[in-house]
């Protein structure tokens, strides 16, 4: 398994690796930034859906004319809706959009203090802002043209998902209720501090049983079933 | 980008650390991972091999004393390595 220097040195020699910019908030007054980045990795990559990566899995074969690229765009921000997505569309770049449902699913005036308790960075500019998070239509249309998969309910580390109530607040209900939104699969997940599959026997199981095909952490994404 | 490796891998990681994460993009490379099985032998490696190269070079550089499954440090490493070399050398993958 992919744990540590030597191991992520083979795959990289063994040409198993995609490229990735993680993004999180997308403010107004970065869009301009923003899309001159994402209009150079436009002209150099390819975006990845979740059927070019089952088929390279599957083949060890990119089914791209470029190498692969995803722009991924962390926690579920309404700025993700209304500066990162357009971005992108407008570049035909297929970008993943890991979300925090509970963020989503949190009365307006209450975002900024569940932001507050939940390692949620704010920008300045927005704090006055009536919403925070993305409403779940704008989820819906996201996923419309990108990936959308569950960065757990509340943006929780492996280690304090323990209880079944956990689990199923955390891993199971987030993609039951993304797949109920938007009308596809979410076989991904994703914990705040991207730890890896394997790593946690009791946690690895329920991400299992929760029916993800896919882990992503800082370093690797893992195919787990 | 060139495949050659950058004179100062820790100037790179000292201004990746000052960066504002919260609004700013992170460029990685993700490692792909079967845990079902191998997968089968990718025919074009690209810059691979130079990647993983590279790699080791960073970290003996930047993070010397890391322990071989240290993910903190790798995914340091790894920022550098994407720092510098994230555009392919002549456009193929």
């Amino acid at each position: 398994m992919t744990t540590g220097f030597t191991q992520h040195r083979t795959a990289l020699a063994e040409g198993r690796y995609l490229r990735v910019v993680n993004y999180h908030n997308t403010p107004e007054s970065m869009a301009p930034q923003l899309r001159e980045e994402l209009a150079a990795y436009a002209e150099s990559f390819a975006g990845v859906t979740i059927a070019d990566l089952d088929r390279f899995y599957a083949t060890g074969v990119w089914p791209l004319d470029r190498p692969g690229f995803i722009p991924v765009f962390y926690e579920g921000y309404r700025n993700n809706h209304t500066v990162a997505a357009p971005i992108c569309d407008a570049l035909g770049l297929t970008a993943w959009f890991p979300i925090i449902t509970r963020f989503v699913d949190c009365p307006p005036a209450d975002q900024r203090a569940f932001a507050d308790a939940h390692n949620i960075d704010l920008v300045e500019e927005e704090l006055s802002s009536d919403r925070l998070a993305l409403t779940w239509d704008e989820v819906a249309e996201i996923a419309e043209r990108h990936i959308v998969v569950p960065h757990t309910g509340s943006h929780e580390q492996i280690t304090n998902i323990r209880t079944p109530a956990d689990i199923d607040r955390e891993l199971i209900t987030p993609r039951r209720k993304i797949q109920e939104v938007t009308g596809q699969e979410a076989p991904a997940t994703v914990y705040l501090y991207g730890t890896p599959f394997g790593t946690h026997p009791l946690q690895d199981q329920a991400v299992l049983n929760a029916g993800y095909r896919y882990q992503i952490s800082n370093t690797m994404l893992q195919r787990i079933a | 980008m060139s495949l050659t490796p950058h004179p100062d891998p820790g100037a790179i990681l000292a201004e990746n650390e000052r960066r504002a994460l919260e609004r700013e993009g992170i460029p990685m490379f993700l490692a792909l991972e079967d845990l079902r099985g191998p997968i089968p032998p990718v025919a074009d490696r690209a810059e691979g091999p130079a990647l993983a190269e590279l790699t080791g070079t960073y970290a003996a550089a930047v993070r010397p004393e890391a322990e071989d499954g240290d993910l903190a440090a790798l995914a340091s490493v790894v920022t550098v390595l994407a720092r510098v070399h994230f555009f392919p050398e002549n456009g193929t993958a």
